[in-house]
């Protein structure tokens, strides 16, 4: 492949405007001191808070493109890494987002990895220590990995499943980045930012959200996330009533249980 | 029409006497009932007869039945005798005739098909659990109709039935009306709404508001008109009326809310009681008065829309008698109530005096002044005041009574202290007697009666013999920062067998969940070997898709890439143990469900066990409990290479609670058992009502972090534990224990059956 095709194919993952990210501590610096010996991170935090939105907003800063791949159980190795598909001439290579990322000097986030099967997470094991390759053995090749290239995975320490963990020999390749819940103020900040709000009613959200954390572990397996928060602010944003925009976006989907979402309900007209 | 000699066969089968009986009410049946309707009711007759009812009860039905057919329908009027049957089965003949004597009672005043049959259901159901209320309350069935609706009468008999769990004869005083509570609950039940049914929501909507577990329990009236309940406040304990009429045009749910975020304003804004010292009970009442209105403004600053929660119950107007408890209204309404207009100048005195420390409000001592002062001066307005009469107005309010020190019964003065038992309204000593029963586990007071109830059992023998040798086992000294060496002595015993069809009971009764669940596992049950085709990617090619894709190629056209196919392994590998916490503490009672502990983890085990052996997963189920270091008692009702049959479900239904809960040798003791399988992965399941602990063990510490030690050791083992905790309070130590995610609390017993199999699944999903 020559040079100005591949510079094609990697353009389309390049990320061309600034992702909006509010950071929370000290996340960007060490983020950037981690690429700068690329060292593979791995971001762990519950659904909803932000872990996408930030490798985003660093890909951006530091100017590199951004191959994400949302992985799921059904997720087998070569989806990873490519294969042989057949056409007409006979059959033709097509790498996957893993070998494209390490051969075109992007970053490549792996996100929810604990979803792919231990099986499949094990092929990126060449690539995050000092070797930095990626074998392809179908092809007979070893992938060099670019300069730029770095790896990034997130994971939510959240989920209670045994059997949904990665091993040892996995998690002790990465350095780690806990996200959560960004503090009240930040959190408003977030909601008036990308809902649109006034920070009153933004204020209001995150209180409710608040309260949904506080019943996490009594019949709810996680709090509301940031996410949801501007879902709702959206549809106030768009005129909806507020209590019923908070139905819609942050209760509902939560949860089934009928005294929970009672409790809720409740809760938010509390808020208001 | 229908001859009586057409059914000769039927009616010779029912006995000599029969043809009597049947003729007497002949003629109404025949219009009553179709040509086949006829014959089962003949058949039901012959049902009744030989399942030893005698002839009084069959005379009964085939008197009632025909008009309860025309009321209700023949396939509805059918039922009732699988209803009176299982009465007998519980009860006497008498009663199950006295079954079929009702029916014709109930069928009017329910006045439907559907409700009738539901009344049907309730009848057995309380067959079950007070088979000796069954009489009391079909005797009072009219009169209870009357007034109730079914779902009232439901929740009538239920509270019967839990608050009288053991004592038949109060029970049936209840039922047959004789009791001041049963019917003062009547009158409350026929418009009002039961704490049982809305305790889950609002302990939940509690938590969220505050972020703290809330505990509510009921109080239990022993008199008095429903509208003179309040709530009361005991400690971090909210104590809520058992039943809320609607008030000022709120629903009682409604009521219930405003009085439970009320009483949670004070947990959060009442910091310390005042000390009543030498206030004067007006003072005491007002004091209360600006305080409940402080913490209510506090409360309202974080959550605004509190004030839509309370205002309402707010409705006090201007003008009237001058009288201290109108006063007290407009005073309480124009603290909440900002449009308020009110033109009594003590009324506009107090509300100024109020509003100017807003800036203050978070320093409780400005109640107490600002009681005081408003306090004398309605002395010289010389409004009268009788504290024993006085009730706090709104009703969401608490009686006050915990916010109050009063120091020495001598020192606050007999007055006070009858005048504010006046107005809680718990008097009455069965009630309170029930309600210290029901406390144990919940003040921190429960803690050490739990000790002190678990010394004397030492004594008692065990009477199970030793199945295995005894094995040595050490134990964590976080002291030392040691073992010490094989300290505790483990026996295994053989459990006690009980009967195997209460298992199977316990599946019958939760028909919908074991559906539920059924479903559930359908999605991870195991799959047959398959061999999958048409896959981009396999072990093997599939024959037939490379020769299309050839055939493809030959043609010029992109062929399919599918050509692989794959043999569909086997995914779950998973050896699991369920490790029961059989302590003495399981057989206490959960509030509201009328049911210990243990047998909800009994049918919750069962319910487990269905499932586990359903989706294919290897189980063992093993309990344990202990009597000091020198024998830790376990038990085995299922193993892991025997079938979960009549055998496993019977030691399940024999096991019983006892003596204490020496954790951490248990979960070894369950570590060498998985050690031995060999399996992907390796589960313990651990189901426990409380902290490890043991009569030979003082230090609350020593036993959290052995078991914390042992659960390290399993792990590396390759052995998770995970933990169900029944106890509320478990938040402070199971995450030490098992370390963080590894653990739920159960935020509802009661739900216990249903949760159990649930997260099993969502573990292993």
């Amino acid at each position: 492949m020559n040079a100005a095709v591949m510079d094609k194919v990697i353009d389309q993952y390049r990320i061309r405007t600034e992702p909006y990210y509010r950071a929370i501590g000290d996340e960007v610096a060490l983020y950037e001191a981690a690429y700068a010996v690329r060292m593979p991170m791995m971001l762990k935090g519950p659904t909803g808070c932000g872990k996408t939105r930030f490798v985003e907003y660093m890909a951006w800063k530091l100017g590199k493109p951004l191959i994400t791949l949302a992985c799921n159980e059904d997720m087998t190795a070569s989806d990873l890494v490519g294969r042989y598909l057949l056409d007409a001439d006979g059959t033709k290579w097509v790498d996957g987002p893993l070998t494209l990322a390490a051969r075109f000097g992007a970053i490549c986030y792996l996100d929810e990895v604990v979803e792919a099967r231990q099986d499949t997470t094990v092929v990126i094991h060449p690539l995050t220590d000092a070797r930095r390759v990626l074998p392809l053995e179908k092809k007979n090749e070893l992938v060099q990995a670019h300069p730029d290239f770095q790896l990034v995975i997130s994971y939510n320490p959240g989920y209670q499943s045994i059997l949904k963990d990665l091993k040892q020999s996995t998690k002790q390749r990465f350095g780690a980045l806990d996200f959560g819940y960004p503090s009240r103020d930040i959190e408003i900040e977030i909601v008036v930012h990308e809902a649109g709000l006034s920070p009153e009613m933004a204020g209001k959200l995150v209180s409710i959200a608040g309260r949904s954390r506080n019943l996490k572990g009594h019949g709810l397996d996680e709090g509301m996330s940031t996410r949801m928060l501007i879902y709702a602010g959206s549809l106030i944003a768009q005129g909806v009533e507020p209590v019923s925009a908070c139905q819609v976006a942050l209760v509902k989907p939560i949860t089934d249980d009928a005294d929970i979402r009672d409790a809720l309900g409740a809760a938010i007209r509390a808020c208001f | 029409m229908p001859q009586l000699d057409d059914y000769r066969e039927l009616i010779d089968a029912l006995g000599p006497h029969a043809r009597q009986l049947v003729q007497a009410s002949w003629l109404e049946a025949s219009r009553s009932f179709s040509r086949d309707g006829i014959a089962r009711y003949l058949r039901g007759a012959e049902e009744i007869a030989a399942a030893g009812l005698g002839w009084g009860a069959v005379l009964t039905y085939l008197r009632e039945l025909p008009a309860l057919a025309r009321t209700v329908g023949q396939e509805p009027a059918f039922k009732s005798i699988d209803c009176a049957l299982t009465v007998y089965s519980r009860t006497d003949a008498a009663t199950a005739e006295q079954v079929f004597a009702t029916l014709n009672l109930a069928a009017r005043r329910l006045g439907d098909p559907g409700l009738f049959a539901a009344y049907l259901e309730f009848i057995s159901e309380l067959a079950q659990t007070a088979p000796l209320g069954i009489s009391p309350i079909l005797s009072s069935m009219d009169q209870l109709l009357s007034q109730l609706t079914f779902d009232g009468l439901r929740r009538w008999a239920l509270l019967g039935v839990q608050s009288h769990m053991n004592d038949a004869q109060v029970q049936a005083r209840y039922f047959r009306l004789e009791s001041e509570e049963g019917r003062n609950l009547l009158r409350s039940e026929a418009d009002g709404t039961v704490f049982a049914d809305v305790e889950r929501r609002l302990s939940l909507y509690l938590r969220a508001l505050w972020g703290r577990g809330i505990k509510l329990r009921p109080v239990v009236h022993a008199a008095g008109p429903s509208a003179g309940r309040r709530a009361t406040l005991d400690g971090t304990l909210v104590r809520l009326p058992q039943s809320f009429r609607g008030f000022a045009g709120q629903s009682g749910v409604a009521l219930y809310r405003a009085a439970a975020a009320h009483a949670a304003a004070h947990i959060a804004f009442t910091g310390t009681r005042f000390p009543v010292g030498q206030l004067k009970p007006l003072q005491v009442a007002l004091v209360s008065l600006i305080e409940d209105a402080r913490v209510e403004r506090l409360a309202m600053r974080e959550f605004p829309g509190l004030s839509k929660v309370w205002a309402p119950f707010h409705v006090a107007r201007p003008g009237g008698a001058i009288t201290a408890m109108s006063l007290f209204a407009r005073l309480a309404r124009a603290l909440i109530d900002e449009d308020y207009q009110d033109d009594e100048p003590w009324v506009q005195k107090a509300r100024r005096m109020f509003f100017e420390q807003r800036d203050y409000w978070e320093d409780q001592s400005i109640s107490r002044t600002i009681g005081s002062l408003l306090g004398n001066d309605l002395g010289q307005m010389r409004v009268q005041f009788n504290f024993k009469t006085y009730v706090v107005e709104p009703a969401y309010r608490d009686d006050n009574f915990g916010i109050w020190d009063f120091g020495d019964a001598a020192e606050a003065g007999e007055d006070d202290e009858t005048a504010y038992q006046g107005a809680r309204l718990s008097g009455g000593d069965e009630g309170r007697q029930r309600e210290q029963e029901e406390e144990e586990d919940g003040t921190p007071d429960g803690e050490e009666e739990k000790v002190k109830l678990s010394a004397p059992v030492r004594q008692k023998e065990m009477p199970e013999e030793p199945l295995s040798p005894p094995i040595r086992y050490d134990e964590w000294d976080y002291l030392i920062g040691r073992e010490r060496p094989a300290w505790c002595t483990l026996l295994e015993r053989a459990a006690a067998e009980g009967d195997a069809a209460r298992i199977d009971q316990v599946l019958e009764r939760n028909h919908d969940l074991v559906n539920r669940v059924k479903q559930l596992v359908r999605a991870v049950q195991v799959q047959r070997p398959v061999r999958l085709r048409k896959r981009l990617e396999g072990d093997r090619l599939d024959l037939d898709a490379c020769i299309n894709a050839s055939i493809d190629l030959r043609v010029g056209i992109p062929p399919d890439p599918r050509v692989h196919a794959v043999v569909g392994r086997q995914q779950r590998d998973l050896s699991v143990l369920v490790l029961l916490d059989l302590s003495q503490s399981t057989n206490d009672l959960v509030p509201n469900a009328g049911t210990t502990v243990l047998e909800l983890a009994r049918e919750a085990t069962a319910l487990l066990a269905d499932a586990m052996e359903r989706i294919g997963d290897k189980f063992a189920i093993h309990g344990f409990s202990s009597n000091g270091r020198h024998d830790v008692g376990y038990y085995r009702f299922k193993e892991f290479d025997r079938p979960y049959g009549e055998l496993a479900k019977a030691r399940l239904a024999g096991m019983t609670g006892q003596l204490s809960t020496r954790m951490g040798t248990a979960l070894r003791h369950a570590g060498y058992y998985l050690d031995k399988r060999r399996a992907h992965k390796k589960l313990i399941l651990l189901v426990t009502d409380g902290e490890p602990s043991d009569i030979d063990v003082h230090d609350a510490q020593y036993l959290v972090l052995d078991a914390k030690k042992a659960v390290e050791e399993n792990q590396r083992r390759g052995i998770y534990t995970y933990c169900m905790s029944l106890d509320p309070k478990a938040d402070r130590y199971v995450n030490r224990i098992f370390g963080q995610r590894n653990w739920t609390v159960m935020d509802h017993l009661r739900r216990l059956p249903e949760k159990l199999p649930m997260l099993y699944m969502r573990l292993t999903h």
